[in-house]
Formats: structure tokens, sequence, C-alpha cells
């Protein structure tokens, strides 16, 4: 009996060993393939894609240089349309050659270049005076049939209208109109309890909205058509008009009798096409060459990437 | 006599299955501890996607606000060097301009080494290189990073308590006027180069 119970002792201790042999077969297998799919994944993950953010990032930089060229070509050099483009095409094409070295050095081809550049005019008053045109007269187009980009107004509060819309006292104002809609912005001296300055939109007659601002300590405000900001502070007035704008328009000054200050815009519209109260005499308003927009055209390629995209460059253009 | 032999192949063949089982066991823990894509380590491939990226988000947000240009012209006339700088550009960290605090905060902090060199370009069209900040020789595992920056005729030199003084036409600066017939005055590259300590 004794005898018969160690034989099978024996034959269980075989079968308990087999049995882990399998188990430990079958993990080691597990971790082999549960190792192939991380190594995959490992793998997979080394290769940080074509390298699209350097086309993305020499775009930016070309037309971060062409918006400051276009921006200050109209500062300098603004003596006829041709002197301003070849000022221009220069600074962008040199500017191009010499990235190009940079761009070189990681085994690409990147080039700018401007496919066209759109003549313009620059309308502006330097010198603190009222709003009236070179012969005096109140009311005055400043530019027709066109759009504007870069349009800048400070005026002083107290040579501002005050509030009583359409009465005797009238109120300085900037219509924008394209023969139907009439766009009117009232800029006006809210009162002497307040101190402030508010704008207010009209729209073919009806009140669209308003803000208002407290003028600085010299008694100035600054309004930026483009930014939409009254005294460095968002204005829904004019981020209304801006929205508003019909794609052509006639500027022109109403009561400009009723606000003193200083201007400037840049409209589309070649100077020797414009009608504009503006002329170059001393002390009033000057009308100058200037360049409205530009287009360019980038092409960037490396052995993985072809690009190659036109950008168009209209900086603080009001409608964009 | 039977029921001997019988036990001794038994033993034989559990002494052969504990070897192997031995074995096994030895190389599936071998086999879970293999480098996979999360482990700590300073030739991580995903360390280095991370650390380029860093730098590329570094570069990018410091071009959009407008830090770097005045890092670069950061420059002292009289010594030729940054100011308060040897000819390697600074050595113990990055320069003491916005730029440089960034710099330090995003990877001083992180046990991150780094350098940052400036390429810029002669008319004749050949690429030079300056080193803004210098804390060491990359290793193999460096990721590197860079953006293009313009400089114009009236960008000014900056003096050490970063107030304007001249304008880099009117100056000696490391970089020549590269497009003296435009108001571009020379195309940088800014290259940060980070790798693990």
């Amino acid at each position: 009996m004794a005898d018969v119970a160690r034989f099978r002792e024996g034959d269980r201790a075989q079968l308990f060993l087999v049995g882990a042999l399998a188990l430990a077969v079958i993990f080691v297998v597990l971790a082999v393939l549960l190792n192939t799919a991380i190594y995959t994944g490992n793998i997979a993950t080394r290769d940080a894609g074509p390298g699209t953010g350097v086309v993305v990032e020499y775009e930016q930089a070309a037309t971060g240089m062409a918006d400051r060229s276009l921006r200050t070509v109209n500062i300098e050099n603004n003596s006829n349309y041709t002197n301003l483009e070849t000022t221009f095409n220069d600074t962008v094409s040199i500017w191009s050659d010499r990235a190009n070295t940079h761009s070189s050095a990681a085994l690409a081809d990147a080039h700018v270049s401007v496919v066209e550049t759109k003549r313009g005019t620059k309308i502006g008053q330097n010198g603190t005076r009222n709003f009236t045109d070179d012969n005096n007269s109140r009311q005055w187009t400043v530019a027709n049939n066109t759009t504007a980009r870069a349009f800048q107004m400070t005026v002083e509060q107290g040579s501002l209208g005050d509030d009583d819309l359409f009465a005797d006292d009238p109120e300085f104002a900037v219509e924008f109109a394209d023969g139907g809609e009439e766009l009117t912005l009232y800029i006006y001296n809210s009162g002497t309890l307040t101190n402030d300055v508010t704008v207010v939109l009209y729209d073919d007659g009806t009140e669209v909205s308003e803000c208002s601002v407290s003028a600085g300590a010299d008694d100035r405000v600054s309004i930026d058509f483009s930014a939409a900001t009254l005294a460095g502070e968002d204005c829904d007035a004019l981020e209304e008009l801006t929205s508003r704008l019909p794609p052509q328009y006639t500027v022109t000054f109403e009561n400009g009798t009723y606000a003193e200050g200083n201007y400037s815009l840049i409209v589309d519209r070649p100077i020797n096409k414009l009608e504009t109260g503006a002329d170059d005499a001393a002390g009033g308003p000057y009308a100058a060459w200037a360049l409205y927009s530009a287009e360019l055209s980038v092409t960037y390629q490396s052995s993985v990437i072809y690009y190659r995209t036109n950008v168009r460059l209209a900086p603080e253009e009001l409608d964009a | 006599m039977t029921r001997t032999q019988s036990r001794g192949q038994a033993h034989t063949l559990e002494a052969v299955a504990a070897g192997m089982l031995l074995l096994a066991s030895v190389l599936f823990a071998l086999q879970v501890t293999a480098v996979t894509p999360l482990t700590g380590s300073t030739s991580s491939q995903h360390i280095e996607n991370q650390q380029a990226s860093l730098a590329e988000g570094l570069l990018a947000t410091q071009v959009e606000n407008g830090s770097i240009v005045p890092t670069i012209l950061y420059w002292n006339e009289s010594a030729g060097t940054f100011h308060g700088t040897s000819r390697d550009g600074y050595r113990n960290a990055g320069p003491p301009t916005a730029f440089g605090n960034v710099l330090n905060e995003t990877f001083g902090d992180r046990n991150t080494a780094y350098d940052v060199n400036i390429y810029y370009v002669r008319s004749s069209g050949a690429r030079e290189r300056i080193s803004l900040v210098d804390l060491g020789n990359p290793s193999d595992h460096a990721s590197t990073a860079s953006r293009m920056v313009t400089l114009y005729d009236d960008d000014r030199v900056l003096a050490a308590n970063e107030s304007a003084l001249d304008t880099l036409s009117n100056t000696s600066f490391f970089a020549p006027d590269a497009a003296p017939d435009s108001r571009v005055y020379n195309v940088i590259e800014v290259e940060v180069v980070v790798w693990r300590m």
C-alpha cells in the first residue's frame, strides 16, 4: 500500500513540472509579443513628420518683413510711385536673397517675390488744425470710391461739438457712403460733467452703437479706425463700422470746424485718379504718393516639401 | 527495481524542467524591462522630440512678442561682445534680457543645457556664426530649433541698461549691413540647441 502511494507521488511531480514549463513558455511568448508592440510604437514616433513647421516660419518671417516695409516705405522716399515700387521691390528681393542663405544651410530653397503692388494715396494732416479741407470748407470729400487702411485720428476734446445731435452746434462726423448705404460716425464732447469724448455710429440715420472715453491729461483722444479702438480701448461703434463697411466707399468729413487735431489714412486710389479736398498746400491736409497693398509669392522647396502661395498684404486695412 | 528507475527518470525531467523554467524566467525578466518609449533616459527619442518642440515653441513665442531682436541688439560696441560677457557669449546662463529669462526659466530649471547660436549673412552671401549662449558642447542627442528675424537699418543697438543708442548703420555691430541699398540691415537666424545634462 505504501509502495503504491510513493509511485503516485513521483508521477504527480512530473505532471506539475511539465505544466509549469508550459506556463513559462506562454509567458515568454506573451512578453515577446508585448515588446514587439512597444518597439513598433517607439519606431513609429521617431519620425517627427515632414517638418512643415519651417515653411510656416518662413512665410511668417517673409510676410512680417514685407508688412513692415510696406508700412515704412510710405514714410520715406514718397516722391513718386516708381520710387516707392523700386524701394519696396528691392527690399523684398534683397531679403529673399539673404534669407535664402539660411534656408540653403537647411537644404531648402526659399524665395519671396513681389507679384504686384497697388498704388494708393496717403491723405493726412500733421500739425494740429481743424478738420476742414485746404479751402477751409467744413464739408469735404476726403477720398472717393475707395477703401482705406491705416486710418488714425487724434482729436482735441475742447474743439469738439457738444452732444445735442442735429442741433445748431453740430458735431464733427466721418461719413462712409457707397451711394446707397450711409455710415456716419459722430465724434463729440459728451458733456462738461463727464469730461468724455463719445463716438456714435449711425447707419442710414439709425443709431447703431456708441462708446465713450475720457480725454487724457493732454485733452486729446486718439481714434484708431483700423484697430477699432478709442484711446487704446476697444470700441463697439468702431467695430460695427468696420464690419458694416461696403467693399468701396467715399470718405467725407462733415462739420470739420468742430474738431481739431491730426489724422492720416491711406486709400487704394492713385493720386491722379482721386477726388479729394486735400492737396499739397502747406499747413492744410496733404495727399501724397503711397503704396496701398502688395501681393507676394512665397515659395519653399526641400527634399520633402514643395510649398507655394500668394499672400496679399494691406496693413491695417479697415474691413479686414 | 522498476519503481526506482521510474523515479530516477522523473527526477531527471524535474531537473531539466526546473532549468528551463529558470532560463525562461530570466528571459522573461529581461524582455519585460526593455527600453520603452517612456523609459527615462538621456537618449530617448521622445525626450528629443519633446525638447525640439519646446525649443521651437519658445522661439515662436519670443519672435511673436519681439524679445529676440532686443537680445541680438544687446551689443557692447566698444568691447566687441554682448554686454557683460566674453567673446564666446554667455557661459553660465542666458543673457540678462527678457529672452534670456525665458530661456533660463524654460530650460535652466529642467536640467536641460542649451546653446544659442546666431547666424548672420555677409553681403558676399557667406553665412557666419556668433555664439550668444554657450553652456558646453551639445551631446549626440541634442535637438535644435531655429527662426529667422530681420534687422533693419534703423534698429538701434542697446546699452547695458537696455536704453537705445545709435542705429545699426552707425555702429560697429557683429553683423555687417548685408543689404546696403535697402532698409534691411541683415537677416539673422537664431538657433537654439538643447540637450539633457
